[in-house]
């Protein structure tokens, strides 16, 4: 079932500006844990906001388990979507205890302790009922917050940003942690997030956003294995940009497509001349822990990054390299 | 406005709607006396604009540059003073300077007015000194004695800005001046004060928007400007429609300061970024001038402060007793209960006027809310004039309607009532409040209240639980701004008031009209003893 449909949404913050999302059409299934992902300033944190309800859009339609919540001659108003939403800075009342912020979207009718205990338990923080938000780490106020949008028992769940205010040191393990929860539930959840390690470990379903638009949507192994725009390529790792001349320069034949790469790593390179290999020369090296980033020059004045095996020796001079044909990505559009 | 409402459902009608009465109802005094000047001047106009016309522009402009030469000199001078420099006392000195904002400029015309007397205060001192009966006379009640009396009382607002932008501006550009060699001196002439010229001119603009309307003192010290022309002709000569055309030069006379501000600002924009800005390094004071300079520091304090507190001090030592007898607690309790309700109703009108636009989720209302504060630019007596007309014009209209179909004889009913004087404390004051609880909104953000709106929160409910606790810094600090403004607010009150109620500030002046000026200081240090607090608050939040 298709828990959140939007089409054709259109958002502009000033007339005469350029929209900061663009005809988006995008649709999510009951249970799914989406990402959207882009660079800061691509409209992610306008989405949820639209979502949510707490902008409106200029033109275009926001579906809720089918029915429309926003449209050219409709608006539910946010008290009424009944959305969870964490927000980037996660945003725990100061003034009042954890129990009072987890309690605070409960309404009447509800054994309200009872529940906050339930849902204290799922995020593991039942001890801190008492506490106040300034008493907490970062981590343990993103799961209050989370525990707080999780009570009112909301069909869709909005993070914005979810780990942009943590500490790189303990990211990944927070990360698994506070996805563990959500999946735990079983509610619906839509993410946006600047860092595509995060989209790719924890969504099923990834849409990039780029100047208003999806540039492509799909699961986190299409988009890495098939990334249809450098940029998208880009989000997953280091890629070096590749014209058909060059493709040619190592007797590769052009597909029909609009430019071409390969990331560092898949390029290979041997010490001594072999058959399709072409010579170039070692310009400069940086060092990456356990591996080495070389760039060298081609004979046709070209320069290509390349990366070393784990803990192999120091490359000097000269090495001779050639692009294998299956990690050779071909993209359909220029950026 | 209708159509573009009825056009977009996202719109919050409800709250577009009250934001926009708010808005018409508190422009009611301006209105009023724009639609007054269609109905031509009184009679007496011809006589103004032919004799006495001259005499008030004359009057404006000469106190204007008279007290811009002033407040800029002692401003300027005492803001670099103890921004640059380390010497004995220099915390202290850094917030007396501040002091003389808490007594209002018509009590320190009191003040110096006795000090300067026949036979007063200085004249004994000064014989005391030299043994000689035949001190030279200075004759303060003149235009002169009214420029200074003004400049000492408003300097505070040059210094305050001054102050705040030597503390808070970039240190890296005088570093820079004074590695390219630059003596300390031609730092501060050729950097310091150019860059700190837009800030200077914002608060040597309050100092002439005050010097433009004031009253009590330049009544007092016989002066004919705009505002004691306004009163007169509406009380003596008995013609509104001559003071409304009065008080529209008056406005026009603002709005080409305003102008004028804006023009010499110009494209200059020096703010730097708030990430670099650290305080200037205070130099020690060569220890040869060290004693002059740091009583040279003192003067405005004890021109603006000490003296005239002290005069009313020695005043109230004889006369506080019979004051105090004839029921001044009355009058401090009218003065406290007026300035607590306005400060109320101004914190609350500001609450919907901040919320409202937040709520109608409308731009276009947002930016129309702003309207409201430029009530703060209108002088207080156009503000009067703008109040009494209309709700006479409603009061009359009531009478005739009541008697008509009801068969009632009733009175008037806002005007001349506490309903007008507090809607005039309203559109005058409403600013004061608003601007630091928007301050304190925009710092909480927007964020705290969408959390409680996603999870289901009424409205009311929100604004109960989380937006006022959360600012609640801000709406106590606005409340205090309007409750001492009322507190020593003069020529409002003195239009407006209702028959029978007296405030200190009306009592002290009518004690000083009635040649009783030493009576009036016991209702002035109470003033001033309440104007205190907020300059305390004020100096802690400039160096928090």
């Amino acid at each position: 079932m298709t828990i959140l449909a939007l089409q054709n949404v259109t958002k502009r913050y000033a007339k005469n500006r350029h929209s900061v999302l663009e005809g988006l059409n995008f649709e999510m299934q009951q249970g799914e844990i989406c990402a959207f992902v882009g660079e800061s300033g691509t409209g992610k944190s306008t989405l949820l906001k639209l979502i949510s309800g707490l902008e409106t859009c200029n033109s275009g339609t926001i579906i809720f388990n089918g029915v429309p919540v926003e449209n050219d001659g409709l608006f539910v108003p946010p008290e009424q979507r009944r959305v969870g939403y964490v927000f980037q800075d996660f945003a725990l009342f100061p003034h009042m205890t954890v129990s009072k912020n987890v309690g605070y979207g409960l309404g009447k009718g509800i054994n309200k302790s009872g529940r906050i205990r339930e849902v204290l338990k799922l995020v593991g923080l039942l001890d801190y009922a008492e506490r106040y938000p300034h008493e907490l780490s970062g981590g343990e106020q993103q799961r209050i917050a989370l525990a707080r949008a999780l009570a009112p028992s909301p069909s869709l769940l909005l993070l914005d940003e979810p780990f942009s205010n943590l500490d790189t040191v303990l990211k990944s393990q927070i990360r698994d942690e506070l996805f563990a929860i959500i999946k735990n539930t079983g509610v619906s959840c839509l993410f946006v997030t600047h860092d595509a390690q995060d989209a790719i470990s924890s969504a099923s379903q990834i849409a990039v956003l780029a100047n208003g638009k999806i540039l492509q949507k799909g699961t986190p192994q299409q988009l890495f294995y098939k990334p249809v725009a450098p940029s998208i390529a880009r989000f997953f790792g280091e890629l070096n940009l590749l014209t058909s001349e060059d493709l040619l320069f190592f007797g590769i034949k052009p597909a029909q497509a609009q430019c071409y790469g390969i990331r560092p790593e898949n390029v290979k390179f041997t010490l001594e001349q072999r058959e399709n290999f072409q010579k170039a020369e070692v310009i400069k090296e940086t060092f990456h822990g356990a591996r080495l980033k070389y760039l060298v020059k081609l004979e046709n004045q070209r320069t290509l990054y390349l990366m070393s095996e784990i803990n192999a020796p120091i490359l000097t001079e000269n090495v001779f390299i050639q692009l294998p044909l299956n990690s050779v990505i071909a993209f359909e559009r220029n950026r | 406005m209708t159509s573009f409402l009825k056009n977009n459902v996202k719109i919050d009608k409800k709250w577009s709607a009250i934001t926009v009465i708010i808005v018409l109802l508190l422009g009611i005094p301006v209105f009023t006396i724009l639609v007054k000047l269609i109905d031509g001047p009184g009679e007496s106009w011809g006589h103004i604009t032919k004799y006495l016309l001259s005499d008030y522009i004359f009057n404006s402009l000469y106190l204007i540059i008279a007290c811009t030469i002033f407040t800029l000199i002692l401003g300027v001078l005492s803001a670099w003073f103890v921004s640059a420099y380390d010497f004995p006392l220099r915390k202290m000195l850094q917030w007396l300077l501040i002091l003389p904002l808490a007594v209002p400029n018509y009590l320190t015309a009191y003040a110096y007015a006795g000090i300067f007397d026949y036979n007063g205060t200085y004249e004994r001192i000064v014989s005391y000194i030299i043994h000689n009966d035949s001190v030279w006379h200075i004759e303060i009640m003149s235009i002169w004695g009214l420029a200074f009396v003004l400049s000492i009382s408003l300097y505070p607002y040059v210094y305050l800005a001054a102050r705040s932008f030597f503390a808070y501006q970039s240190n890296t550009q005088i570093k820079a001046a004074q590695v390219l060699g630059a003596s300390r001196f031609r730092t501060f002439r050729t950097i310091v004060l150019p860059l700190a010229r837009p800030a200077i001119v914002g608060g040597l603009f309050l100092v002439l928007m005050e010097v433009l309307t004031d009253y009590g003192a330049t009544y007092y010290y016989g002066v004919s400007t705009f505002t004691t022309a306004i009163f007169r002709s509406w009380f003596a000569l008995g013609e509104p429609e001559t003071a409304v055309y009065l008080s529209a030069i008056l406005c026009l006379l603002i709005v080409f300061l305003i102008f004028l501000e804006r023009v010499l600002r110009g494209k200059k924009r020096y703010n730097s970024k708030g990430d670099n800005a650290q305080p200037l390094e205070r130099k020690p004071l060569n220890a040869k001038f060290r004693l002059i300079f740091v009583f040279l520091a003192f003067t405005p304090v004890l021109l603006g402060f000490a003296a005239p507190v002290a005069q009313m001090l020695y005043w109230a030592s004889f006369t506080a007793r019979e004051v105090w007898s004839s029921g001044f607690l009355d009058l401090m309790g009218t003065s406290l209960y007026l300035s607590f309700i306005a400060a109320f109703i101004c914190i609350m009108v500001s609450i919907f006027l901040i919320y409202g636009a937040i709520w109608s989720r409308s731009k276009t209302i947002a930016n129309f809310s702003k309207v409201t504060i430029l009530g703060y630019a209108v002088p207080g007596v156009v503000i009067a004039v703008g109040v009494m007309i209309p709700t006479l014009i409603f009061d009359k209209s009531l009478i005739n309607f009541t008697s008509q179909y009801f068969g009632w004889s009733m009175g008037l009913l806002i005007n001349g009532s506490i309903i007008g004087l507090l809607f005039a404390y309203l559109v005058r004051f409403l600013a004061v409040a608003y601007n630091p609880i928007e301050a304190s909104v925009t710092k909480t953000g927007s964020t705290f209240e969408q959390v409680a709106q996603v999870l289901g929160i009424k409205r009311w409910k929100r604004m109960l639980q989380i937006n006022v606790p959360l600012n609640r810094m801000g709406l106590i600090s606005g409340g205090i701004l309007v409750f001492v403004d009322v507190m020593k607010e003069l020529p409002l009150t003195l239009l407006l008031k209702p028959y029978g109620i007296m405030t200190l500030s009306v009592k002290a002046f009518e004690y000083a009209s009635d040649e009783r000026i030493a009576e009036s200081a016991l209702p002035a240090l109470f003033i001033i003893a309440t104007g205190l607090i907020p300059i305390i608050l004020l100096n802690r939040l400039i160096n928090a």
